[in-house]
């Protein structure tokens, strides 16, 4: 059994439910996560970048090291590209902040997509008041983008796409390998939404040739209160910064214009940064590696596939996306074209040269390359899923709030409601649905009990 | 964090008026005073509209979209309003309001009020606490409005 519900504490917690299927939400944290964080905080914890003592000497060893093991985890070519936030949201927030006061000007153009979260749609929405036009491109009911729809307003003139890797209601995975192409074609950036991409597959920033990429640690099996924003090392030095304080300025003025800001990651990182958290994500990834993800993306595939399966045999339901999860797709069979195959520990034995490379002030002087030419340095990341476990429905016109209410009572922990994507149920026609989302911890049994709580609901309710 | 019967979440007298809401729909004209309610966590959208007179209901209707808690609840209130004062609807409010926060002596006060004490067991449900409320609170607004 692949199950890993033994290495993660809280299964053995009185009244947990017995079928936890809400990971996409957050998932649940190992041992080895939590007993990293505690001996830390007990061993080696300081604040880092300020004393000359060596207590904070260990701690910034171990919060720079954290931030090497995400550089590598999605092969970024420089270390300095990998920017700790608050989480997911945070990471938006940031992004949207500092291109709006850079290279998105007044007049210009945001698309996004009308798959997206809510933090990847409100803080570009934000842009619309400082005269910023945002174009949200509408998506099938399968959750594929139009990629003509896209190429019109890249012909168009667009400057930055904000698009999700992997939607958090429908579960696709969109080709972004294809689609940052796209609109690097075009001369336009692309910001991508991580935050369920991250814990079912392998990602390369390098191979998806994105600017900037965002993701939390709490889904990711680590703890809440750190994420992470890749920004093109091109780029990143030259965006204003976004919050202002503490260890992220060189030298301060007389005048504000006067100020000298740090170097990228740095001057993005205003304040005490979640030091305890980030050595928290950095076990996180390492318990992820040591699995590997080709066990990851074969298991929760089968797993999905099996979901999927027993779902469909539930009268009165109505699933929403693609309701296969084994079958490629048209759009990701040539997406998986693209997909140099290798595997994992392979590539994590990478010729690391030039990926810790200092930054150079010339480097980050430098005018802002809009067509980047591929860099070819990807490590290859091995199969990448054309969905992954987080499956979502409906049962004829019962309310999902009712359904989960019942699931619950039967053990069952799913998420309902409309998920933080009203322009997505907005798109499907309905106000909410169920949504089941699977883990490194969940096994046939979570499915075979999900689908008795429906039975259960479809008598009691119908 | 125990599993409450949902029992007692699913009386048959809310499963009943959330099949068949009683004084359903907006009431049309100038006369009438409607809100509508909105629960942000699902999105469900269950409002009121009032014709007072005197200050009485000459019509209460409650309306809009939501889960069977919230729709028996709003239909509940409109059902056992009818002809009623506001004043009694503040106090049904309030007692309503005290009992789904766990208020003992709330509780049994509302368990004597026939149809009405199907709603007391959704104290044990917290995250559906909002719904028994929504109707009830839209029309407080536009009682207020």
């Amino acid at each position: 059994m692949f199950s890993r519900r033994s290495q993660f504490p809280i299964f053995k917690a009185k009244n947990f439910p017995k079928s936890f299927l809400d990971s996409a939400a957050s998932a649940q944290k190992p041992a080895c996560v939590l007993e990293a964080m505690d001996k830390f905080a007990r061993t080696r914890y300081a604040n880092i970048h300020r004393g000359v003592h060596s207590l904070a000497e260990a701690s910034t060893a171990a919060y720079e090291g954290a931030r090497e093991s995400v550089a590598k985890f999605i092969d970024a070519p420089k270390v300095e590209s990998i920017v700790f936030t608050g989480g997911t949201t945070a990471s938006v927030n940031l992004a949207a902040f500092c291109l709006t006061h850079s290279f998105v000007k007044r007049g210009d153009t945001i698309v996004t997509t009308a798959l997206e979260h809510h933090s990847n749609y409100l803080p570009w929405q934000r842009a619309v008041e400082e005269g910023i036009q945002l174009v949200t491109l509408p998506i099938s009911l399968m959750g594929e983008l139009n990629f003509s729809a896209l190429e019109e307003r890249l012909k168009m003139g667009a400057k930055l796409l904000a698009i999700t890797h992997a939607s958090n209601v429908l579960g696709n995975v969109l080709p972004l390998k294809e689609i940052t192409a796209l609109a690097h074609k075009h001369g336009c950036l692309v910001f991508v939404d991580g935050a369920q991409a991250v814990p079912h597959m392998p990602v390369s920033v390098s191979e998806l040739d994105c600017d900037f990429y965002a993701f939390s640690g709490h889904k990711l099996y680590g703890p809440t209160g750190v994420g992470v924003l890749y920004i093109r090392s091109e780029i990143a030095g030259m965006l204003p910064p976004f919050m202002l304080g503490g260890g992220m300025v060189n030298r301060v003025g007389e005048n504000f214009s006067e100020t000298a800001w740090a170097p990228p990651p740095q001057c993005f990182e205003a304040g005490t940064p979640p030091i305890i958290e980030a050595v928290g994500l950095a076990s996180a990834i390492d318990f992820v590696q040591k699995i590997g993800f080709e066990k990851i993306v074969r298991r929760e595939a089968e797993l999905t596939a099996y979901a999927l399966e027993r779902l469909k045999e539930v009268p009165d339901i109505t699933i929403y996306g693609q309701e296969s999860g084994l079958r490629p797709s048209v759009r990701s069979l040539s997406h998986a074209q693209n997909i140099v195959k290798c595997s994992l520990t392979q590539g994590l034995r990478r010729d690391d040269s030039g990926g810790k490379g200092s930054a150079s002030q010339g480097e980050y002087g430098a005018q802002p390359q809009l067509n980047p030419t591929p860099s070819g340095r990807g490590r290859g990341v091995g199969d990448v899923p054309a969905r992954i476990g987080v499956i979502s429905f409906n049962l004829q016109n019962l309310h999902p709030h009712d359904v989960g209410s019942i699931l619950s009572a039967h053990g069952v922990a799913v998420r309902v409601g409309h998920h933080c994507a009203q322009p997505l149920m907005k798109s499907l026609g309905i106000l909410g649905c169920v949504r089941a989302s699977i883990g490194m911890y969940n096994d046939e049994s979570d499915i075979d009990r999900l689908i008795e709580g429906l039975e259960l609901a479809r008598k009691k309710l119908l | 964090m125990s599993n409450p019967n949902l029992d007692e979440l699913y009386q048959t007298i809310i499963l009943e008026h959330s099949r068949n809401p009683r004084h359903y729909g907006r009431i049309e004209g100038n006369e009438s005073k409607c809100v509508e309610g909105y629960n942000p966590l699902c999105g469900d959208q269950v409002g009121a509209c009032a014709i007072v007179r005197n200050e009485k209901f000459e019509t209460l209707h409650c309306f809009g979209q939501g889960c069977a808690i919230s729709k028996a609840s709003a239909s509940l209130m409109a059902e056992i309003l009818q002809g009623q004062s506001v004043a009694r609807f503040y106090e049904l409010f309030e007692l309503l309001q005290a009992a789904l926060k766990g208020d003992a002596a709330a509780i049994s006060k509302l368990e004597g009020l026939g149809d009405l004490s199907a709603l007391a067991g959704v104290r044990r449900f917290p995250a559906r606490v909002k719904c028994a409320t929504l109707g009830w609170q839209a029309l407080k607004e536009a009682l207020e409005k």
